[in-house]
């Protein structure tokens, strides 16, 4: 019998184990992998996806899913880069409304967390499969970037906002940064709060936590709320540093995120998993996607591998849980 | 006392908020704005009407040689393409100024097609699209442009002028057996290096007597 505790450990180790000799293989295979230069390459290319992950983790904590990431970002891209850019005009008033750096970023959350808030509601009020409605919010959010955009990108965002994006603070990059702070909270909120004991205790067991009087709908549509929010703060890291909102941005993130979170051993069951493994799984997929275009690997067998990659990954978690 | 605590949790609160709502907005007259942004339309032929002859075409007098280039490219393309090719990105593609002179083998319905040494190029007469003349001269960065669609437009405004006026003077006078000076760019992919079909988008078109 392995407790929860233990199982956490050993899907992060494999992670670490896994990571490392990835890296290993890469510096022997490649001249670039073990560059500073393609160090902080790699780590502000897995910012996005860590920020996307810590929130797909805490959906799939509770044994939910989240489609919707990918698109959400894109929107929220684009709704800060329209805001920045345009503003809001009124006519009827002969006023117009600009945005600071700071207004858009919270315009930008407020979009992802009012996104992920329907999801949530969806779910836990009219009982809608979690994998449906955040389907429907994936086709929604990207009808929703292209109607706001009109289906062109949204560039020229000027320096101060491009800085959260390309600028360096204290011989860091921003993006690494933003994403380190956004993995200490959701540690913090997993490991040290009540809300996260909820969130393990819905998905390890939805029915005993009702009967515990955790008030679980509340919960769940919290923890959809922070998903679409990160999934927020992606997307202004990626606008951020491409400065441009692009309509099509975000595509198949949320397969990323799947992925980091199911190769860090977050139990697709929920209940079990940490938000570290998850962040370990975000590094595996983003040193692979790095170490596939060092090796000149075609684009084709790059998502092959991948999908290879993540396979594994949910079998080594299917045997682990049978030694439970 | 708990709803002491509670008011002061809400009073702390709204403070915040209040905080970040004025630092995040701020207003002006819509009129005022728009008058703003009429003032700074950007006008593309006109900047290419500006730049044409003492920006854009004394660049490409510095252009290489095509069949020095060709030679480069088929022994070292990877340093080649580092040393002579514009990009706008990170990716295959990379833009060359490139000059030369030949004997018109052919006039062709899209193309007249030249012959240098035992090289033969094609120069596009017809189909005068792409980016290629804008980013091989190096002088045009997207970043300086606050619209996509501003910094495409000048593309736009390139390719126009090279029909309606580089392209009907050669084309009017031009036959074969004449020899031909021209400068202009060239789109390669370094990833599918295609190098016995070479076509220049010209920027000057000269009939050598």
């Amino acid at each position: 019998m392995i407790s929860l505790k233990k199982y956490s450990h050993i899907a992060q180790f494999q992670s670490l184990i896994a990571l490392f000799f990835l890296c290993m293989a890469l510096a022997l295979m490649t001249d670039n992998f073990m560059t500073t230069d393609n160090f902080w390459n790699v780590m502000r290319q897995i910012s996005v996806n860590v920020c996307i992950s810590v929130g797909m983790t805490l959906v799939i904590l509770t044994a939910g899913i989240d489609l919707s990431v990918g698109s959400i970002l894109a929107f929220c891209g684009a709704v800060t880069a329209g805001l920045l850019k345009y503003g809001i005009e009124i006519p009827s008033a002969n006023l117009y409304i600009g945005f600071t750096v700071l207004g858009v970023v919270l315009a930008g959350l407020l979009a992802g967390g009012a996104m992920g808030f329907i999801n949530g509601y969806a779910i836990t009020r009219f009982k809608v499969p979690a994998f449906v409605a955040t389907l429907a919010m994936l086709t929604m959010a990207r009808g929703f970037t292209m109607l706001w955009t009109e289906g062109h990108p949204i560039t020229g965002l000027g320096d101060e906002f491009g800085f959260l994006g390309t600028g360096w603070f204290l011989g860091m990059p921003m993006p690494v940064w933003i994403s380190g702070i956004v993995v200490i909270a959701a540690v913090i909120l997993t490991t040290k709060t009540r809300f996260g004991r909820y969130i393990y205790a819905i998905g390890g067991n939805e029915n005993a936590a009702r009967l515990s009087g955790i008030p679980i709908n509340k919960i769940k549509v919290w923890v959809y709320v922070l998903a679409g929010m990160l999934a927020a703060i992606g997307g202004l890291l990626v606008t951020a540093r491409l400065d441009s909102a692009q309509p099509n941005a975000g595509m198949s993130y949320e397969l990323d995120a799947i992925a980091a979170v199911v190769i860090g051993g977050t139990s697709l069951a929920g209940g079990r998993g940490t938000i570290l493994g998850t962040v370990l799984g975000a590094m595996i997929i983003g040193v692979l996607n790095n170490g596939l275009v060092l090796l000149d690997v075609s684009p084709f067998w790059q998502q092959v591998i991948k999908g290879i990659v993540i396979l594994l990954a949910v079998i080594i978690d299917k045997s682990n849980s049978k030694s439970e | 006392m708990i709803m002491m605590k509670t008011g002061v949790k809400y009073a702390v609160g709204v403070v915040i908020a209040g905080i970040a709502v004025y630092n995040s907005l701020y207003f002006r007259p819509l009129d005022e704005k728009l008058a703003e942004g009429q003032e700074i339309a950007f006008d593309a032929t006109a900047l290419v009407e500006e730049m044409w002859g003492n920006e854009l075409l004394a660049v490409y007098d510095s252009a290489t040689d095509i069949r020095v280039l060709l030679e480069r490219l088929k022994s070292d393309p990877e340093s080649t393409f580092e040393q002579e090719a514009q990009a706008l990105g990170i990716g295959n593609i990379g833009y060359f100024k490139v000059k030369g002179e030949g004997k018109v083998l052919e006039l062709n319905e899209n193309n007249v097609l030249l012959q240098l040494g035992d090289q033969s190029i094609e120069i596009e007469t017809e189909f005068i699209f792409g980016n290629a003349v804008r980013d091989a001269s190096g002088l045009i960065r997207i970043n300086d442009y606050d619209e996509t669609s501003d910094f495409n437009s000048i593309s736009e405004a390139i390719n126009d002028k090279i029909r309606k006026e580089v392209i009907p003077a050669f084309r009017a006078k031009v036959s074969t057996e004449n020899t031909v000076s021209f400068k202009g760019a060239l789109e390669l992919n370094k990833a599918h290096l295609n190098l016995s079909q070479i076509e220049v988008i010209p920027v000057s078109l000269q009939i050598l007597p």
